[in-house]
């Protein structure tokens, strides 16, 4: 039971690098879209994979937000659960489009792919409040979470509306955004770890006091 | 003073201008789709073009002995143009110009199509390099469907089915070359034509007994059939939403030859003479005066046939729901001269209302402009910007006609349109709110009209005005011809 717990324990503590895959696959999602068209004539075989990224991403940002992130201000609270709204309604109206056919029975109100869209901006939103609240108050590592406050704005930006292949790039920005945010992560625990070792070596007593979080 | 570069900046430089050109190459590869997910609200759009629909046989425009039941309701429910008007006459370039959206007078770029019996001035295929408006919405996952039993459309030399992803082709209507002309039942023919008509009337007639004989109903008629084909599409039409359905009646274009019932409607029931069911299209000479009222009547009942099964269709439109969620468009693509001015049929310089008005109905499935009227000069080839700007598509540059929206909700015009200008073969005719002018393209044989006073267009007023007569001709025709129209004379 505690050995269960323990690796329960380690799998939240790294769950921020579900950040990566879900960065990825967002990236990489205006290919996908043209892929699926290529391929299948329709986008839509891509955009029903897509609600894989902002639940990867929610999913990952609980990882941050929850065993990551030092002493959280309200800002960044407030972006975080943004963020999570977001995702949802985006998966919700992904899933209503995509899957449900609701757009297909309701054309004029279109509400699975207002949702959709509305969800998007949302989340984006988020991301922006969440990534500049905590590079401000320093509960994330500064070159970390800062290129993705910067790469979120992007992300908004691309979202309101179809800014053609400035837009694109706009929108990978926000995807590599997210993976950027994993990785530093990762690189920060890492260098944490390594740190640790090292003063548990050289039998430094204050290796000890070093913080759960990376800040 | 110089400054080295350490391996590790070399490879963060590297990187970053790698990551950059891969992220620009990824998004200017996918440049031609959208990297959003495409929807939104989205509505079906129905547009129900009525071959030589004359705009004086419709009951809402003022006719108070048509019956027209069916299209006076749908005009209540709409915007309805009361100064409407085809860029271009007849059938094909007025068909080229729906679904281009583009101008096709002054037909500059009009070249005879191998296989043709009529050679009007444009009367040939969507030039390939414009695009159509179906193409257009294929490609934004509209499912695009055309109903016609229109014959010009589906000759090997057009290629009207351009962007469709269903084209349902009803053959036998007027001069299709459908089944031999010789199994014509001769007395059938002599039946429906009168002593005056010419060859080509005659072998229009024959041709379509040929191709009609098999009839046992009404059902079997053309209208019927186009109107019933497009309610067993819409009967399936629920999966395969927002669609953009185009039902092209070429009733009521002669030959006129409804069911009894409905001729009985404007004529004595015990009529036994001939039925001039095909007009010569030339002087109206030939016709005795019993055989012009024939005639009327004739076209009449074909116009309440037409009107019938258009109601059956809108009534199924009701029933599914699609009132809801579809933009209608109707509108004809020019009338019928039935003696009035001593012409019969569509002669180029017989443009006089009877020929180039047309009736001209949308109705928004919110209410949008239902119930009232505009005088603005809306033409046929404003049909395919507005239908893009009511589904949210940007419009090519290459649409010239303009969008109706803003009249749609009771603003001014996209532009001001204070006189306009249309074309039938080697002649031209142009309006403003004063006058009307009527001349052949080089100018020549003008009639003048008091546009006010005078609307009929009885009274030629040309010999007295010869300034308004060149006023008219060098700054609306050749101003909007680019020039003086190609000579064809």
């Amino acid at each position: 039971m505690k050995a269960l717990r323990k690796a329960l324990r380690f799998l939240l503590e790294w769950s921020f690098l579900l950040l990566v895959p879900a960065g990825a696959l967002w990236a990489l999602s205006p290919l996908g879209v043209y892929l699926s068209d290529y391929a299948f004539q329709t986008p839509n075989v891509f955009w029903r994979l897509f609600p894989t990224a902002p639940l990867l991403m929610a999913l990952g940002l609980a990882g941050v937000f929850f065993f990551a992130m030092g002493e959280k201000g309200i800002a960044a609270k407030v972006g975080f659960w943004t963020v999570v709204a977001g995702a949802v309604v985006t998966i919700a109206g992904a899933f209503g489009r995509y899957y449900f056919g609701l757009d297909d029975e309701y054309i004029m109100t279109a509400p699975a792919w207002s949702a959709m869209r509305t969800g998007l901006f949302v989340l984006a939103a988020g991301a922006v409040v969440f990534g500049a609240a905590s590079a401000r108050e320093g509960s994330l590592p500064l070159w970390g979470a800062l290129p993705f406050a910067i790469a979120a704005v992007a992300g908004l930006v691309s979202v309101v509306r179809d800014f053609g292949g400035a837009g694109a790039v706009m929108w990978i920005s926000f995807g590599v955004g997210w993976a950027w945010l994993g990785l530093s992560l990762f690189i920060a625990k890492a260098a944490g770890y390594l740190k640790e070792r090292r003063a548990a070596k050289a039998g430094d007593s204050t290796s000890s006091k070093t913080p759960a979080t990376y800040i | 003073m110089g400054r080295s570069l350490t391996r590790r900046q070399f490879l963060k430089v590297a990187g970053a201008g790698v990551g950059g050109a891969a992220m620009l190459g990824m998004g200017s590869a996918c440049g031609g789709m959208s990297y959003l997910p495409s929807g939104g609200s989205r509505m079906n759009v129905v547009v129900v073009l009525l071959d030589s629909l004359r705009k004086d046989h419709v009951g809402v425009y003022g006719n108070d002995w048509i019956q027209t039941p069916n299209l006076d309701a749908l005009a209540n429910e709409s915007l309805r143009f009361t100064q409407a008007y085809p860029e271009s006459i007849p059938t094909i370039p007025a068909r080229r110009a729906i679904f281009t959206g583009t101008r096709t007078w002054p037909f500059r770029d009009w070249v005879p199509q191998k296989g043709e019996t009529f050679f009007p001035a444009g009367w040939q295929r969507i030039p390939e390099e414009q695009a159509s408006l179906t193409e257009i919405l294929s490609d934004q996952e509209f499912q695009t469907v055309l109903i016609t039993d229109t014959q010009h459309m589906f000759k090997a030399s057009m290629n009207f089915q351009r962007g469709f992803d269903v084209f349902d082709y009803i053959r036998g209507q007027e001069r299709d070359r459908w089944r031999a002309i010789n199994s014509a039942n001769a007395d059938l023919v002599e039946r429906m034509t009168v002593a005056g008509n010419d060859q080509n009337m005659m072998d229009k007639v024959r041709q379509y007994v040929a191709n009609t004989w098999y009839r046992e109903g009404e059902e079997d008629y053309f209208a019927p059939q186009v109107f019933r084909r497009s309610m067993d599409y819409l009967e399936m039409a629920e999966d395969g939403q927002p669609f953009f359905l185009v039902v092209d009646s070429f009733d009521p274009h002669e030959p006129w030859d409804p069911p009894k019932k409905y001729v009985d409607l404007y004529d004595d029931p015990d009529y036994d003479g001939p039925d001039p069911t095909a007009p010569n299209y030339d002087t109206s000479d030939y016709l005795e005066e019993r055989e012009i009222e024939r005639m009327r009547a004739l076209y009449a009942g074909e116009v309440t046939m037409t009107d019938k099964w258009f109601g059956d269709f809108m009534n199924k439109m009701d029933e599914l729901g699609f009132m809801e969620n579809t933009l209608v468009m109707v509108m004809s693509d020019h009338g019928v001269s039935l003696a009035e001015h001593g012409f019969t049929g569509k002669v180029a310089r017989a443009m006089w209302p009877e020929l180039t008005d047309i009736p001209f109905f949308i109705r928004h499935p919110e209410g949008i402009g239902a119930g009232e009227t505009s005088d603005f000069y809306a033409s046929i080839h404003d049909i395919a910007p507005t239908i893009l700007s009511q589904v949210d598509v940007e419009r090519p540059a290459q649409m010239t006609g303009q969008d109706l929206t803003p009249l749609l909700e009771g603003d001014d015009p996209e532009e001001a349109r204070p006189h306009f200008t249309l074309g039938y073969d080697d002649h031209s005719w142009t309006r403003d709110d004063d006058f009307i002018l009527v001349c052949r393209s080089d100018g020549e044989e003008a009639r003048l009209y008091d546009a006010e006073n005078d609307p009929n267009m009885d009274d030629d007023i040309a010999g007295d005005n010869p300034d308004v007569v060149r006023r008219m001709y060098d700054e609306y025709i050749l101003a909007d011809a680019g020039g003086e129209p190609p000579s064809m004379y």
